[in-house]
């Protein structure tokens, strides 16, 4: 298959000599194989059959090195959220902006770009979580990713405000991009990393990876957040390892795109390990979102609880496919698993596949899905005591996602959270 | 308990009679071997050029990836698609060989006739052996025979169903089975006739690397009822036995059939059953699925919900021993308004078997006020046992209500301890929980049926404690 995506395109991305082998090492990989089919398990139900390599080509390197004006779309987001303790801001890719509290910046809290400024610190973490490859799309991205957000927290540091990422995408249609964070939270640490992922109204592939790496005993919440143009697709990677002790909340918010798909993966390697996986999703017009979680226990007495709440509008298609993998030494893990899936209107499609493969026996596994309309009862109550049916049916959904939002380790991120999936409620029917 | 000593590894009713084979084909596939199964039978052509298409169609078509997955070894050319054994058919139990009839006293066949059970078409190899049909079900126009005999009496209701539920097309092993099928049960009920008893067959692989491809079809029409009920079992053979069965069921608008499966097959035997019924207005079909044996099952009942109001069920219970896999579950196509569904699924796993629960639920466009309500419960008895669930859900439209839930777990250690505490053996507490578990579908088979399933469970329960 002929596409722009070619090892010379891969070696013209420049970069520290370590970063331009392992491109070339990915791009050689993805040389010799072919994008992946709906035919393949972890496929099925996606819109892959209709991505063309050819009809995309990876951006070059840009004229000048240096730091550039960080977007006005970016800033008037990030100025209106909570306090922070650093902030990262990339434009496809690279990183134009970066700042961090002083005092962190003392203890060796480290914030900055894996190919520039913490090049010497990110060899040798960058690909730990997400090293084996799970597919075409990770090792396009590892051919091409420019460079990315590298958060470092030194064993024992506790964060006392969210650290932000902000990935932009804005580039000519055709064009696709290749963000990357990887945080790395040291023993006996404590983060909160909000990761907020948009694009302009183009026509992007944006193909991203987010490697998050729990040190033992540590605690980590990594809230991301997705609000892509209207014709960008995107394809993501998230991964984290969750060593012994540790605990993780890893959520999403998936709001934008034509087709959005995040595989959103948690492996508990370290034992008595936490990891809680949530995620609030809303599609409306021709959008179709799909998740592909995975909850893969290794290590005895982990834990780990997923919830997926989504709505799904007019036209719109929404795809859940999980799994909790218990491998043989995961004895006395608990491992649980729930998706639920509101259908507002009769033309919209919703898929749910809650998978477990189970291989040690002293365990506690449970799963559950449920894919149904607005309660008529919820609605009858509401509009009894007076509300109108719109009003009801907005505070029925709100009160749907708002078990996920209560869920959220920390208060003041669910908020702006909150916001952002009312005003796309709000506005639904704009796109449709 | 007696029983102590036990051995499952070894199966129960493992025995082996020598019977003579009439006709013994070479192994191996190809237009031939269908060729000279059709000419055997003396069919008529368009069911010789339906099984020489078919053939077709099994060689084009790929195997599903879990499949091919599931038994990598199998080699459709060792395998024989044609055996006959010498006795004709007959309608008096005393007329059998000896060796047959010893095989069947095994299985206990008289005592269910005694039982009044109903006419008994007990199957050897590919072909009915023995058969009665009780004459009070003749009086109410129900007819019940083996296929072959149905081809051969009522060939104008055998055309216009067979293949329409499962055509050849759907998958490789459907495809086979049109291609070589022989034997199974024909059942028709006329409008309005409820069957005032259980139909009963028994099925036995008797010949090493036999493989059984028989073919059941169930027309059930407007307002009438049927249970049929099917055990299967085979003797102990060191090399690999390849069952294939198409089961299709007809249910008219009104009607109710219900269809009873305990399977029991030694376990070097691949069980690769295709079970589907057609549910029209207001009907509903229900699958009973026990399976204890084989090396491999592969069996996933569905029910296309067709007419409005239509209802299905699977309800089931796996067990996997040590070197045994139970691939088993459920597909629900709700393709009309105000149909439902309940799946229940219940699996055991005990020294190295694994069993996988895969099911779909699909409500299709214009199917609305749906409702759907899946459980899966997993037990897994040792560290070295596996269980897995697939439950597959796709849903195109907005007013269905779609559940699923699933559990895995061991045996309760605070269950053990009370009971134990009430002076029962770790055995016996841990059979009689194990017997409480499948219980929402045990309590729904026949007596004899409850009874041998329990036995079976609480055979298989030695030694799994500890």
């Amino acid at each position: 298959m002929t596409h722009a995506f070619t090892p010379d395109a891969a070696r013209a991305l420049g970069g520290p000599e370590w970063l331009v082998e392992r491109r070339l090492a990915a791009a050689a990989r993805l040389d010799a194989a072919a994008p992946p089919t709906t035919d393949e398990e972890i496929w099925r139900y996606s819109r892959i059959d209709a991505f063309d390599p050819s009809r995309w080509s990876p951006l070059a390197a840009p004229g000048g090195a240096g730091e550039h004006e960080v977007p006005v779309a970016v800033r008037s987001v990030y100025e209106e959220m909570v306090e922070r303790c650093g902030l990262i801001v990339t434009v496809n890719g690279r990183v134009v902006h970066r700042e961090l509290d002083d005092s962190f910046a003392a203890k060796g809290v480290m914030l900055g770009d894996l190919a520039v400024s913490c090049a010497d610190e990110a060899r040798g973490l960058l690909g730990t979580v997400a090293a084996e490859s799970p597919d075409w799309f990770t090792d396009l991205h590892d051919a091409f990713l420019p460079g990315g957000a590298f958060v470092f927290v030194p064993a024992g540091v506790v964060l006392d405000r969210p650290i932000l990422v902000f990935h932009f995408a804005d580039a000519p249609d055709g064009s696709a991009v290749f963000p990357h964070t990887l945080v790395v939270a040291e023993p006996e640490s404590e983060a909160t990393v909000l990761e907020h992922r948009s694009s302009g109204g183009g026509e992007l592939l944006i193909s991203g990876v987010s490697e998050v790496v729990v040190g033992d005993g540590a605690h980590v919440n990594f809230v991301a957040v997705q609000n892509h143009g209207s014709r960008a697709w995107e394809i993501a990677l998230q991964r984290a390892h969750v060593g012994r002790d540790a605990t993780l909340t890893s959520s999403s918010i998936a709001l934008g795109g034509a087709y959005a798909r995040l595989r959103s993966e948690a492996h508990a390697v370290g034992e008595g390990s936490s990891s809680n996986l949530l995620a609030v999703y809303f599609a409306d017009g021709d959008q179709m979102l799909d998740f592909r979680t995975l909850q893969d226990h290794s290590a005895p007495r982990s834990h780990s609880d997923l919830l997926f709440k989504g709505a799904v509008e007019h036209r719109a298609h929404s795809v859940y496919s999980g799994l909790i993998r218990l491998r043989e030494d995961a004895q006395k893990a608990d491992a649980h698993q729930t998706n639920r899936t509101l259908k507002l209107s009769p033309e919209s499609h919703a898929e749910s596949v809650p998978n477990l493969e189970i291989l040690a026996n002293d365990v506690q596994c449970t799963h559950a899905s449920a894919i149904g309309p607005v309660d008529d009862d919820q609605l009858y109550y509401l509009e009894s005591r007076g509300v109108p049916p719109e009003v009801a049916e907005r505070l029925v959904v709100f009160g749907f996602f708002e078990d996920v939002f209560e869920r959220l380790p920390v208060g003041p991120i669910a908020e702006p959270l909150r916001q952002a999936v009312r005003e796309k409620f709000e506005r639904r029917g704009a796109s449709s | 308990m007696a029983r102590a000593e036990v051995d499952l590894g070894k199966y129960q009713l493992g025995w082996h009679d020598d019977i003579e084979y009439a006709f013994e084909p070479k192994k191996g596939l190809n237009k031939a071997v269908v060729e000279e199964i059709s000419s055997m039978k003396g069919e008529p052509d368009w069911m010789r050029k339906f099984r020489l298409r078919s053939l077709e169609v099994f060689d084009r078509k790929p195997m599903k990836p879990w499949f091919a997955d599931n038994m990598p070894q199998l080699d459709f050319q060792d395998i024989y698609y044609y055996l006959k054994p010498s006795t004709d058919q007959v309608e008096d139990w005393e007329a059998l060989p000896e060796n047959i009839r010893n095989t069947y006293e095994k299985l206990g066949i008289p005592e269910a006739e005694r039982k009044y059970l109903a006419g008994v078409t007990a199957q050897m190899e590919s072909e009915v052996v023995y058969h009665r049909n009780r004459e009070d079900l003749e009086g109410l126009g129900i007819l019940f025979s083996d296929m072959d005999t149905a081809l051969r009496e009522h060939p104008e209701i055998v055309k216009e169903y067979f293949g329409t539920v499962i055509p050849p097309g759907d998958n490789k092993f459907a495809a086979l089975n049109t291609a070589v099928w022989s034997g199974g049960s024909f059942i028709f009920v006329p409008a309005g006739v409820h069957v005032p008893m259980p139909l009963q067959a028994y099925f036995r692989i008797n010949a090493e690397n036999a493989g059984q491809f028989e073919r059941t079809l169930i027309v059930v029409e407007e307002g009438a009822s049927v249970h049929y009920v099917e055990g299967c079992s085979a003797p102990v053979y060191s090399t690999d036995s390849l069952h294939s069965a198409v089961v299709e069921i007809i249910a008219k608008p009104g009607a109710r059939v219900q269809y009873t499966t305990i399977q029991n097959w030694s376990p070097n035997v691949y069980n690769l059953v295709t079970k589907r019924a057609r549910a029209e207005a207001e009907a509903t079909v229900v699958w009973i699925d026990g399976n204890l044996g084989s090396k491999l099952t592969m069996k996933y009942p569905s029910v296309y919900l067709m007419g409005p109001k239509a209802h299905g069920e699977v309800l089931s219970v796996a067990y996997a021993g040590e070197g045994q896999h139970q691939d088993a579950g459920a597909k629900m196509v709700h393709a009309a308004p105000e149909t439902s569904s309940i799946i229940e699924s219940k699996s055991i796993s005990k020294a190295g078997g694994r069993t996988t629960y895969r099911g779909l639920v699909k409500v299709e466009e214009g199917a609305t006020n749906v409702k759907s309500n899946v459980r899966c419960d997993a037990l897994i008895l040792d560290e070295e046992s596996r269980s897995d669930t697939y439950p597959y859900q796709e849903i195109a439209e907005q007013d269905v209500r779609i559940e699923h839930e699933a559990t895995v777990s061991k045996v309760g250690e605070d269950q053990l301890f009370y009971l134990m505490s009430r002076g029962l053996s770790e055995i016996e507490a841990a059979s009689m929980i194990v017997n409480g578990f499948i219980e929402p579908i045990t309590k729904t088979l026949p007596m004899e049926y409850a009874v041998e399933l329990s036995r079976l469970i609480e055979l298989e329960m030695e030694g799994a404690v500890g």
